[in-house]
């Protein structure tokens, strides 16, 4: 990417911040109940000691001064306290992701290994058997409702067949020292194999479900390429070289089949996101998809707030790599 | 004497919804070590597709159903793939229309060069360096052979950092590091500025000398074929309509469509002359069997020639597929 | 290879393009079938009261998680079964139908109005009407789908008309990007610059030059939008945040039978199906009709 096109790019993507920040701002803005009665609950708090609180929230000045107070406080990583727990929407967050973060990207790791894969061998084996199977499959995939698809495994593995867990990140039994907070990746460094094991069949079921829409749409995207990239004339020249076909579909084929694959995964990442909140729930998945949800029935809205903006920022974040991704991998682009 | 490259009643034929398509229809042809055989014919007329299928490159639904071919006198249709595939870019190897779209745009043109080389070479040292080293040195050299100034220093480029004929040239290199004993270049010039469509021409033809390969050169250009060649092939809907030296058929044309040919090509000798287009436009309808495949255009059909035609041999090599004309 | 086609393309020429339509999509066995499959689901919403085979609403705890007829201790007037509060579980689904069916009509076409306008404007106007909306648009692309009416619902309360609300506020944005782009494209070409030329007001090029030739994607887009309108409806009525009870909704059914999955399986599976059955079926009659309408994306 040029200088300037990425200098575009990036004033673009802080418009974009900046405007989700309003939205979110006002969305919360729109909700009904006076926040302090919410907070205060059915304590018996005088009316001046709510009058207090409210001028302590900053609830008492204008519209634009909270939204700049907002965005200063939110760009400091500070949103304010949780109505309920007493602690800072922040550290909530923080705790709460780790969780989130490992799941998503045992889901990507899942959907990509079976879709990239398969979308190519359909194909090279177009009108297949193979191809016509993977094409139902990704159809019924894109249908599928995840919340149901997610019911449907616990019914048959865990309920069943009792294989695998039906919820939470791992069982009580087991005591795995914090480094990174991915459960993975601690309970190897801790060289717990037993733990790590317990981790890992508690993320089979949620991150297939999760991996499910994404492995079908991305193994769609990878079809798509890499027939476009079989009709190319340099495929055709590079068989005239005499090259292996497994070397010409290898180095000639994939590399330039990835180029929108890779895109697509990373954009269809950030959508992981949106389907977490589903899928920890289901799962018991102690995430920040729970988190927001649970928050939403508690009316805790300073938790909803931070939590809508932080997936909304990682997302347009995701779609910005996605985009830098493309030009890198693309040299014709790449200038 | 034995061809170092003969073609047999080689047929290609396509399977569509639409029916079956004669794309290569019964060509016989023979090309002998160190010469340059000129193809010519329009469009659609299968010579790309014959010698397609020569390196073994026909795309379903595509396929050759009958015929022999016949490399340094070993038929190479039977075959195994993987022997096939030794043969390709080592003995025979073939350039494409548009190095543009010939060549990979997301690999450096130097791995590109050197992959024919690895993909064959059973003479490169065993050691992974001196093997990487032997490899640079080939592909530099042929590099600078086919005049990419600065060789040594533009490896790791990309194909849309060099200019039309320079990707040109890369394309040959590709094709030629291995040492072919042929090279089909197909429809060379056609992609690039007229500035240029020469120096590559010349290319082709001192590489033919320097390598002492054969060269196909095919080319919907007769002009450019007469120039550069001492044989030629007039292809017409699948089949080899005329073929001789160059000579024979540019002095005693014996083909309606090699005269048609003839009289549409501009002469810088005889600027007066009128330039006649051949009326109508060649369609799959034509490469049915069981008559002439010029009849729809022909101004001298008649009745006889509502038949499969033979070759008739008129001597020194000059055979011709018309019953018409004798000249 | 056009030349070989000459006498099939002689044969169709003569009739009507729809016409033409209609017969490519009617040779596709699986296009038909699902067409036929959404037919079914909308007569089912709208004759749900009178072909539901007992009262949706009816609360009965002696027939409280009543298996499927087939099993054990069910019985053919519940066929599918009963809920935790003893209510026939096909009556549910069949009135479960015209939530998920109003919902994914409902929001696609008012977003696609909105989104139509918008572009067009856009497209053609260009200037700061364009920045302005192209902007919006950015922004809105910048929440991912759920999210956004996770955030809005929350903001707005549950409910059918909240949710209706929440969704058409993101998905108009879809189609006013495919209008736009199309819009951008057709107003340089010549049957516009005739109209132009002639003294046609903006309004007229818009709407009766451009709109008519750009409808195809338009259609195509928002076919496929009714699919992923009603999963998102289900997914937010799964959480508690969309139709609230005691409407029978599918997603929300699901989310009765979760409680229940060891031993009353079909009070989560059934709904589930139904969702799958009818977004299945207009994926796969939109691929149908994208094929034919649009033929830059088939295969």
């Amino acid at each position: 990417m040029s200088p300037i096109k990425l200098l575009e790019r990036l004033i673009q993507l802080g418009f974009v911040l900046f405007g989700i920040s309003l939205i979110v701002f006002l969305m919360m803005e729109a909700t009904p109940g006076d926040p302090v009665e919410i907070m205060l609950g059915d304590s018996l708090a005088s009316a001046e000691q709510k009058e207090l609180l409210r001028r302590d929230m900053g609830l008492d000045r204008p519209l634009v001064a909270r939204y700049l107070h907002f965005v200063g406080n939110a760009l400091g990583g500070e949103f304010g306290q949780s109505f309920f727990h007493r602690r800072p929407v922040a550290d909530l967050i923080l705790e709460r992701l780790p969780a989130t973060i490992e799941l998503t990207l045992v889901a990507m790791v899942v959907a990509v290994a079976v879709a990239i894969p398969l979308g190519i061998i359909a194909a090279v084996h177009r009108g297949g058997l193979l191809d016509r199977l993977a094409s139902v499959g990704a159809m019924l995939g894109v249908s599928m409702p995840g919340f149901w698809f997610g019911i449907l495994l616990i019914m048959l593995f865990a309920v069943r067949l009792h294989l695998l867990p039906v919820a939470g990140r791992i069982g009580y039994s087991h005591e795995v020292p914090a480094v990174t907070g991915l459960l993975l990746v601690d309970s190897l460094i801790a060289l717990q194999p037993a733990s790590f094991l317990a981790a890992l069949g508690h993320l089979v079921l949620p991150a297939v479900t999760l991996g499910l829409a994404m492995a079908a749409i991305l193994m769609r995207v990878t079809r798509t390429a890499m027939l476009e990239v079989l009709s190319q004339d340099y495929m055709t020249f590079a068989e005239a070289k005499g090259l292996s076909r497994r070397r010409i579909l290898v180095r000639h084929g994939l590399k330039n089949a990835l180029i929108p694959t890779v895109t697509v995964a990373a954009i269809e990442t950030g959508s992981l996101l949106g389907g977490n909140m589903i899928v920890e729930t289901i799962f018991a998945w102690p995430g920040l998809g729970r988190l927001v949800v649970e928050a939403i029935f508690a009316r805790n809205y300073p938790v909803v707030q931070a939590c809508v903006l932080f997936y909304a920022v990682t997302y347009v974040l995701l779609n910005f790599v996605a985009d830098v991704l493309y030009t890198v991998l693309n040299p014709k682009v790449r200038l | 004497m034995t061809a170092l490259l003969a073609i047999e009643g080689l047929q290609t034929f396509f399977a569509t919804p639409a029916g079956e398509i004669r794309a290569v229809d019964g060509i016989d042809l023979e090309v002998a070590a160190g010469e340059c055989l000129g193809v010519v014919g329009e469009s659609g007329s299968g010579k790309s597709m014959a010698f397609l299928s020569v390196m073994g490159l026909v795309r379903r639904p595509g396929r050759v159903v009958a015929g022999r071919i016949l490399l340094q006198g070993e038929d190479i249709l039977g075959l195994a793939p993987a022997a096939r595939r030794g043969l390709r870019g080592r003995v025979i190897a073939m350039t494409m229309q548009d190095a543009l779209t010939a060549l990979n745009p997301a690999l450096t043109v130097g791995e590109q060069v050197a992959e024919t080389l690895e993909a064959h070479a059973a003479d490169l040292p065993t050691g992974r360096a001196a093997r990487r080293r032997a490899v640079r040195a080939r592909v530099v050299e042929i590099l600078g052979l086919v005049g990419l100034p600065d060789a040594g220093r533009r490896l790791g480029d990309y194909p849309h950092q060099f200019s039309g004929g320079m990707r040109q040239r890369i394309m040959i290199a590709c094709a030629l590091v291995c040492r072919p004993r042929i090279l089909v270049a197909d429809e060379p010039t056609t992609a690039l500025d007229v500035t240029v469509q020469a120096q590559i021409l010349d290319l082709i033809g001192d590489m033919r000398r320097e390598l002492g390969m054969a060269v196909v050169l095919i080319s919907h250009d007769l002009g450019v074929v007469a120039e550069r060649c001492e044989r030629v092939a007039v292809f017409y809907a699948g089949q080899v309509v005329e073929t001789g030296a160059v000579r024979d058929i540019l002095d005693r044309p014996a083909h309606p469509y090699t005269r048609g040919l003839l009289r549409s090509i501009p002469r810088l000798d005889d600027p007066g002359r009128r330039i006649e287009p051949i009326p109508g436009q060649l369609t799959p309808a034509d490469a049915r069997p069981g008559r002439c495949r010029f009849l729809s255009r022909c101004a001298l059909a008649a009745p006889p020639c509502r038949a499969d035609i033979a070759l008739a041999d008129l001597g020194r090599g000059h055979r011709v597929r018309c019953v018409r004309l004798r000249p | 290879m056009s030349e070989s086609a000459g006498p099939l393309a002689a044969a169709t020429a003569a009739t009507t393009p729809a016409r033409r339509h209609l017969r490519e999509l009617g040779r596709d066995g699986a296009t038909m079938a699902a067409v036929a499959v959404v037919l079914l689901f909308a007569l089912m919403a709208l004759l749900a009261p009178w072909i539901a085979p007992q009262d949706p609403y009816r609360a009965d705890f002696l027939r409280r998680l009543q298996p499927p007829a087939w099993i054990e201790g069910g019985s053919w007037a519940f066929p599918l079964g009963c809920d935790a509060l003893g209510r026939d579980l096909l009556s549910r689904i069949v009135h479960g139908a015209r939530v998920s069916m109003l919902i994914g009509l409902l929001v696609v076409v008012v977003a696609t109005s909105v989104g139509v306008l918008a572009g067009l404007l856009a497209g053609y106007l260009r200037g700061w009407v364009d920045v302005v909306i192209s902007r919006l648009v950015d922004i809105l692309l910048g929440f991912p789908y759920l999210i956004f009416a996770i955030g809005l619902m929350a903001a707005l309360g549950p409910g059918f008309l909240n949710m209706l609300v929440a969704l058409v506020y993101k998905e108009w944005v879809l189609p006013c990007r495919v209008v736009r782009a199309e819009t951008l494209a057709a107003r340089e070409q010549d049957f516009v610059e005739a109209a132009r030329a002639l003294g046609a007001s903006r309004r007229h090029i818009m709407l009766r030059e451009i709109l008519p030739n750009i409808l195809s994607p338009v259609i195509v887009v928002a076919t496929f939008r009714v699919a992923y309108v009603i999963i998102i409806e289900a997914s937010l009525s799964f959480l508690g945040l969309g139709v609230q009870p005691p409407t029978a909704s599918w997603g929300s059914m699901i989310a009765d039978g979760r409680q229940f999955l060891l031993n009353a399986w079909w009070v989560s599976t059934f709904p589930g199906l139904a969702i799958l059955a009818l977004v299945l079926a207009i994926n796969v009659a939109s691929q149908g009709l994208r094929d034919v309408l649009d033929p830059r994306f088939a295969r």
